[in-house]
């Protein structure tokens, strides 16, 4: 019923109060948003908790969303962007290493070895990754698991493509000095491994 | 800005490409569960519940409203029968013994 209908239609809907509108909302930017909080918290627990308070408060508030020239998945992705920040500050004192934190292996013939040393290389990246500031961390993530152009980054984040793409490069630069003298060995197996 | 030779550039630019290749392994996207996506749908649309017409939230409101004023209601009630209490034990207090209230009179059965 809403599937051909654009966001902005479905959403003008949901404004109203019709709740299958925004069950299809839903099902468009669940994934999204639990990927995002996924790769901000570094576990699925809390990334489970944060993603349907994200979507219990959009649903709160639907009913007052106005249209501020800005896509309605940016609007989503601020309201999982303070409740990360919350759960960050609520966190800071417990250094809790989840087993989640721990080894993704990928489905492939290679050398269980090898590929143990690649999960912990990627392991080791996204801590650091997890030590950037808040916007670097997003616009990673928006960049990586989303694979948004840096317009549509633009957007959600509330800055020009320009900034965007200079923020990125930045962001690359901090990760190289911290990586350090790894880089080309990392870039390497993860080359192999495409 | 430092200065770079041009083989110290490419080895820069190399070495970005390294990282951009690095960030793309490492984000690969994550799959929620299905109980997960489907627990919290139902929760969302269809888990709202109606009580006398309102809903769960505005009920619990309601009730968390009529109970104050249950409570305020009843706490001035209990503090005039108090101070009636505490003016009729002064009053009591202050008659002479002899103009003590004579005990009620009791009606025998004979």
């Amino acid at each position: 019923m809403f599937t051909e209908l654009s966001d902005e239609e479905v959403l003008a809907q949901a404004a109203q109060g019709d709740k299958a509108a925004f069950g299809e909302l839903y099902d468009r930017y669940v994934g999204r948003i639990y990927n995002y909080i996924y790769y901000r918290t570094g576990n699925q627990h809390d990334a489970e908790d944060l993603t349907a308070r994200v979507f219990t408060r959009a649903m709160r508030h639907i009913t007052n969303y106005k249209d501020r020239g800005v896509p309605f998945s940016a609007w989503l992705y601020r309201i999982a962007h303070n409740l990360v920040a919350n759960w960050h500050r609520d966190n800071s004192r417990r250094q809790e290493v989840t087993l989640e934190d721990g080894i993704r292996i990928t489905a492939d013939s290679e050398h269980p070895e090898t590929t143990l040393v690649r999960t912990e290389q990627q392991e080791a990246l996204l801590h650091l990754i997890r030590d950037l500031p808040e916007d670097r961390q997003q616009l990673l993530i928006l960049k990586f698991v989303e694979h948004m152009s840096n317009a549509e980054i633009g957007s959600i984040m509330g800055r020009t493509e320009g900034a965007v793409k200079s923020l990125y490069h930045r962001t690359l630069m901090a990760l190289r000095d911290q990586v350090g003298d790894d880089i080309e060995q990392f870039g390497k197996d993860a080359q192999a491994g495409e | 800005m430092k200065f770079r030779w041009p083989w110290q550039k490419r080895t820069e630019e190399d070495e970005l490409a390294s990282l951009d290749a690095m960030l793309d392994s490492a984000f690969q996207p994550v799959s929620p569960s299905n109980d997960f996506l489907t627990g919290l749908r139902e929760t969302l649309i269809a888990g709202e519940q109606k009580v006398l017409g309102l809903s769960r939230r505005t009920f619990q409101q309601l009730l968390l409203v009529l109970g104050a004023i249950a409570s305020g209601v009843l706490l001035i009630f209990t503090g005039i029968r108090t101070i009636l209490n505490i003016i009729g034990a002064f009053g009591r207090l202050r008659k002479p013994r002899g103009e003590q209230d004579p005990p009620s009179e009791t009606v025998s059965e004979s």
